[in-house]
């Protein structure tokens, strides 16, 4: 396999290929009352309807809310520490989300996000494991 | 309907104990409920056993070495709420008729640090996702921004909680903890430090329950369990289970939505309770606690906290059993050692923890997926 081969880190959370900068979360729409959830899931945990339409997110949003972690955390594969965030986006929903800012004093709720991709880590064929992100806009 | 009474309880106090299987530190809890209620084994009907990591039909292996009667034996898994959803369940046995007595028993042996659990999926570990705190620090960095909570107060938590812990035998850390000791711990989840959080860790707590009626045969102090409430989230409720959540719902956080049923089934409110013991994972989780438990306004958690209203000597005393941030949580156990210090304090035999005439108490515990019980216990 060559070194720069890429995969996500899971298929179907976001569209792929694709660009840091063209890169759009992949969520759900229900048929029947229009909720928006993520990531995509066959049917609606709002209404319980079985049929939902895939929905390609915003790129933009805003922190919510967010945690630093200082610790390896069970089967994380990534640096420490690492932030997690609840981002709002325009959809009317809130994704739990990977934000790059690990500074305290760098980050602050109600900041202006913007989608992105990175590499989480290398598996053990080689590739290079990409996973979404939210960073600074 | 027929009242339930809480005739006997039990505790293997919560710690670490190298020598000891889930086995021998279950069944101590059971014997010492049977003891306190004054009756034989042979008169359990049926057994609802609250554990999470000891693996399958192990109530069943712990009671085999009571006695083999019989009776159903249930495991009840339900994350941090399964002692109190077990509690529930003999609840109903008895009040649907079925059964008279019930025991309902809660253990647990985990390993330290992290939970590691298999409702996450690989690429979620992967992520960073697949840890309780993680959670535990977006609910208090949210609750900072919007009323201004503190770290100070975050530590406040632990250092009451500690106190309180160095009274209770049956906890795992029993030495008050400094503001300075708090603050300069390993930040964890931040705003969340190591001393504002919780150990996993092994335990036991047995409760026998009867209808009021063969309770006053059996006690002149029965405790009556006056509400009871299990719930899990209604779509859009505050807890982030899985990836997403709606910015706009109307569905009630789980710990309000469960406390005002159980509530509202005992003809009581916030009011009425003389202490509460509650489910202090984390510091932030205490503060938002007081608020979704009715004990104070929604953003007045810090302040209901600074005016020492939840000290042992103020208006409403929380977690004087020291919570589990001095007890530790073994998951299976953590709600019946809350309930466990309930009936102790109702009946005025919790020694240098007594609360003054203690008449009502309420227990809760919320866990994984959001699933919550609320109890409320009243003399």
């Amino acid at each position: 396999m060559p070194q720069d081969t890429q995969v996500p880190i899971r298929e179907g959370l976001f569209t792929w290929p694709a660009s840091p900068t063209d890169a759009k979360l992949l969520g759900s729409k229900c048929t029947d009352c229009g909720e928006v959830t993520f990531p995509q899931q066959p049917s609606c945990p709002k209404c319980g309807t079985l049929t939902t339409q895939p929905i390609a997110l915003s790129r933009r949003g805003r922190l919510h809310t967010y945690t630093i972690i200082h610790h390896q955390t069970p089967g994380y594969q990534g640096p420490v520490p690492y932030t997690i965030g609840l981002v709002e986006l325009p959809e009317g929903l809130f994704v739990l989300a990977p934000v790059t800012v690990t500074d305290p004093q760098a980050i602050r709720v109600g900041m202006d996000l913007e989608f992105t991709l990175e590499t989480q880590f290398t598996d053990e064929k080689g590739a290079q494991v990409v996973a979404y992100k939210f960073r600074p806009v | 309907m027929t009242q339930v009474a809480i005739v006997g309880v039990g505790i293997h106090p919560f710690g670490r104990f190298a020598g000891k299987t889930y086995v021998d530190i279950g069944k101590e809890a059971v014997y010492q409920a049977l003891a306190d209620a004054g009756i034989p084994w042979k008169q359990v009907e049926a057994a609802f056993c609250g554990t999470v990591y000891t693996g399958s039909t192990s109530g069943l292996r712990v009671l085999a070495q009571v006695g083999l009667t019989g009776i159903p034996i249930v495991d009840v898994e339900n994350a941090c709420a399964s002692g109190g959803s077990a509690l529930r369940l003999g609840y109903q046995a008895i009040v649907s008729g079925l059964h008279d007595v019930v025991l309902v028993l809660g253990f647990e042996k985990m390993p330290s640090g992290f939970i590691v659990s298999p409702r996450f999926e690989p690429w979620e570990r992967q992520i960073g996702f697949a840890a309780n705190p993680v959670s535990f620090g977006l609910r208090a960095r949210r609750h900072m921004h919007e009323h201004g909570t503190t770290d100070l107060q975050l530590a406040q938590v632990s250092v009451k909680n500690h106190r309180n812990g160095v009274n209770n035998p049956n906890a795992m850390y029993r030495r008050e903890l400094s503001i300075e000791e708090i603050m300069n711990s390993v930040m964890v989840c931040d705003p969340l430090r190591l001393l504002m959080l919780c150990a996993p860790n092994e335990g036991a707590a047995a409760v026998i329950l009867t209808s009021l009626n063969t309770a006053r045969k059996l006690t002149s102090k029965p405790i009556i369990v006056a509400g009871t409430s299990l719930k899990s989230p209604a779509y859009g409720a505050d807890r982030i289970d899985g990836q997403s959540y709606p910015v706009k719902s109307t569905a009630l956080p789980i710990t309000t939505a469960a406390s005002q049923d159980a509530y509202r089934m005992a003809g009581l409110g916030p009011q009425d309770l003389s202490l509460v013991e509650l489910q202090d994972t984390d510091s932030g989780s205490e503060i938002i606690a007081y608020e979704e438990l009715g004990l104070c306004p929604v953003g007045e958690g810090g302040r209901l906290l600074d005016e020492g209203a939840t000290e042992p000597t103020g208006r409403i005393p929380v977690n004087v059993s020291g919570g589990l941030l001095s007890k530790g949580e073994p998951v299976g156990a953590s709600a019946l050692g809350q309930v466990h210090e309930l009936v102790l304090q109702l009946r005025g035999q919790a020694g240098a923890r007594q609360v003054p005439g203690a008449k009502v108490g309420l227990s809760h515990v919320i866990g994984a997926g959001g699933n919550c019980a609320v109890t409320l216990l009243k003399r």
